[in-house]
């Protein structure tokens, strides 16, 4: 996105426009939502020291910068012991969000965040940003086949869980 | 093994609990808040750096925290709403009415209601209200001398089962039908037919020229009315080939289909001007103003959009934000027919998106098209053209759009256009 305005307006308006949809791809990737706004403003934070260098559309950066985000938080934690921090019994939503749902949408819900960090990347890329196959493969830096064959697994594994949910 | 089936329904479920989740996710007040946090954060989740490496990312993080607290407001969170979970199907057994409500994700019957001893209605006697949980329907009991019609409401608990059905607003004599609930379900718009006899099957009401609303909590009734005819000079009478002595074109007004904008604060009226001996029929949509109390239906209205170019079978419905959601049904060339869904911005330059668009070579009776949206009028659900026909009549099924194609609806019975509300 080029543009002849300071690099601080630029990432304000960015922020503004685009900071609500990728806070909540984050938190369907890590079923966290404080975390989820930490990666985000992170991203947001390197994009203004970098003096926001983007030509186009940036969607599709920001979003390849918040699920790489979320792998090494992921990956931080797995490391870190102890960690604990209390999930709700419908992540990413708390409680009181997770009671404006239904119990089907509940179950889910956490159905999806139960399933394997990637299979559940592709899966929130793929259903809630309607993002094509293509689109997935060039996020995730992987290639179309193996966004196909990581969305039907998920999908299986979630048709498995929600079909044994009482 | 996962059949396609499963493979379909759970990604309709995945992508309903997604879109709901999304929907009720609170925001964060303010982003500075975000930004203190990251900085109280940042001795836990920064990598080892050096340092001044983890100096300067916290006052990075601080300098920008500031400049997005000086220069804009909350930061948007224009979700969009969340498909429908449930809506409801009419059909007609055995000279009894029964509502089913059905789970959008799978079409599952998860309620259902029957009533007996009434006069057949095909169309335009249910609407639903925004929460998802409340349908509201007009019964017209039969009687040996007029019709009345009253208001019922259903409503249905989150998993989709009935918990009760109470009548609403006061009896109205005659036929109602082209109901429209306003979005918090404290208001009815509606169309009267003119009264029968119980007769069994009942035809189309021929179109009505007045348009009501009643409060349904204490029944008072507004009415406003169209103009009844007018006489109208066609443009061609103009310029430097007109005549001096054009005829005068005479056109009659009827009403039809009636929608509420998504903040309750206008009824989306489409009138049509019938252009009479020419066979030709024109769509003006206008943005009734509620809180003007009744008289005079253009007076008290906005002209939205204007389709002037023999409309054959067309109609609009509020759409979502500022916007409609506009049907048309055309001849293209001798043997096809198109059906197509438009998305109508009214304001913000914005241009005209096709929703969806079918092109059929076998011709199609226009009584049969039609489009119904959901409350926040972003979804919307249309009958498809048949491409064939099976011994019981069209056997497509209704569907709801996205993408550009229809996504079935179950339980819309072929033949007739039944009545579907979400």
């Amino acid at each position: 996105m080029k543009s002849s305005t300071r690099p601080g307006d630029s990432i304000a308006e960015l922020f503004r426009s685009q900071r609500a949809e990728l806070v909540r791809l984050a938190a369907f990737i890590l079923s966290d939502r404080g975390a989820a706004e930490d990666v985000v403003q992170d991203v947001f934070v390197r994009l203004y020291q970098r003096g926001c260098p983007l030509d186009g559309d940036p969607r599709p950066y920001l979003r390849g910068a918040v699920v790489n985000g979320c792998r090494s938080l992921l990956r931080r934690r797995r490391l870190i012991r102890g960690h604990d921090e209390k999930q709700s019994p419908c992540p990413p939503l708390t409680a009181e969000e997770a009671a404006m749902l239904s119990e089907d949408r509940r179950q889910v819900l956490a159905a999806l965040a139960a399933l394997p960090p990637r299979r559940r990347e592709v899966l929130v890329l793929r259903f809630y940003l309607e993002m094509s196959e293509a689109e997935i493969a060039g996020t995730l830096g992987v290639s179309p086949g193996t966004v196909k064959s990581t969305a039907a697994r998920g999908l299986a594994a979630l048709a498995r869980a929600l079909k044994e949910a009482p | 093994m996962t059949s396609y089936h499963e493979f379909r329904r759970t990604a309709d479920r995945l992508k309903d609990a997604l879109d709901a989740a999304a929907g009720v996710m609170a925001e964060c007040d303010s982003h500075v808040l975000i930004a203190e946090r990251k900085v109280r954060r940042a001795g836990r989740w920064l990598p080892p750096l050096t340092a001044a490496a983890s100096v300067l990312a916290i006052a990075a993080a601080t300098a920008l925290a500031g400049h997005l607290a000086r220069n804009h407001a909350a930061p948007g969170t224009s979700s969009a709403p969340a498909r429908p979970e449930f809506y409801m199907t009419t059909s007609w057994i055995a000279s009894r009415l029964v509502l089913d409500v059905r789970r959008t994700a799978d079409g599952k019957v998860t309620g259902s209601a029957s009533f007996s001893g009434l006069l057949r209605q095909e169309e335009g006697f249910l609407t639903a209200d925004a929460s998802d949980r409340k349908f509201f329907f007009a019964l017209v009991p039969c009687a040996a001398g007029a019709a009345f019609s009253r208001f019922y409401r259903i409503t249905i608990t989150d998993l989709g089962r009935i918990s009760g059905t109470a009548a609403v607003g006061t009896r109205i004599r005659g036929l109602v039908t082209d109901l429209a609930v306003a979005p918090d379900g404290s208001r009815m718009a509606y169309r009267v037919g003119p009264s029968r006899r119980c007769d069994g099957y009942m035809p189309f009401p021929a179109g009505q020229i007045s348009v009501h609303i009643m409060d349904l909590s204490s029944g008072a009734i507004h009415t406003w009315h169209a103009t009844t005819a007018a006489a109208v000079t066609p443009a061609s009478t103009f310029g430097p080939r007109a005549k001096n002595s054009a005829p005068v074109v005479r056109v009659r007004n009827t009403v039809g289909r009636l929608s509420w904008a998504a903040d309750g604060r206008s009824l989306i009226v489409n009138e049509y001007g019938a252009i009479l001996r020419r066979g030709r029929q024109y769509l003006a949509v206008l943005a009734l103003d509620p809180a003007s109390g009744g008289g005079s239906l253009p007076a008290h209205s906005r002209l939205l959009w204007y389709q002037g170019n023999g409309c054959g079978t067309c109609e609009a419905l509020a759409g979502p934000g500022d916007s409609l959601t506009a049907f048309e049904m055309q001849s293209a060339g001798t043997k096809l027919t198109r059906l197509l869904v438009i998305r109508i911005p009214l304001t913000g330059g914005r241009a005209q998106t096709v929703l969806y668009s079918e092109l059929s070579a076998t011709p199609v009776g226009v009584d049969w098209a039609g489009i119904f949206a959901d409350p926040s009028g972003r979804w919307v659900i249309a009958w498809p053209l048949a491409d064939t026909y099976g011994p019981r009549g069209r056997q497509d099924l209704a569907g709801w759009i996205s993408g550009g194609r229809l996504h079935p609806l179950a339980g819309t019975t072929p033949l007739f256009r039944n009545d579907i509300a979400w």
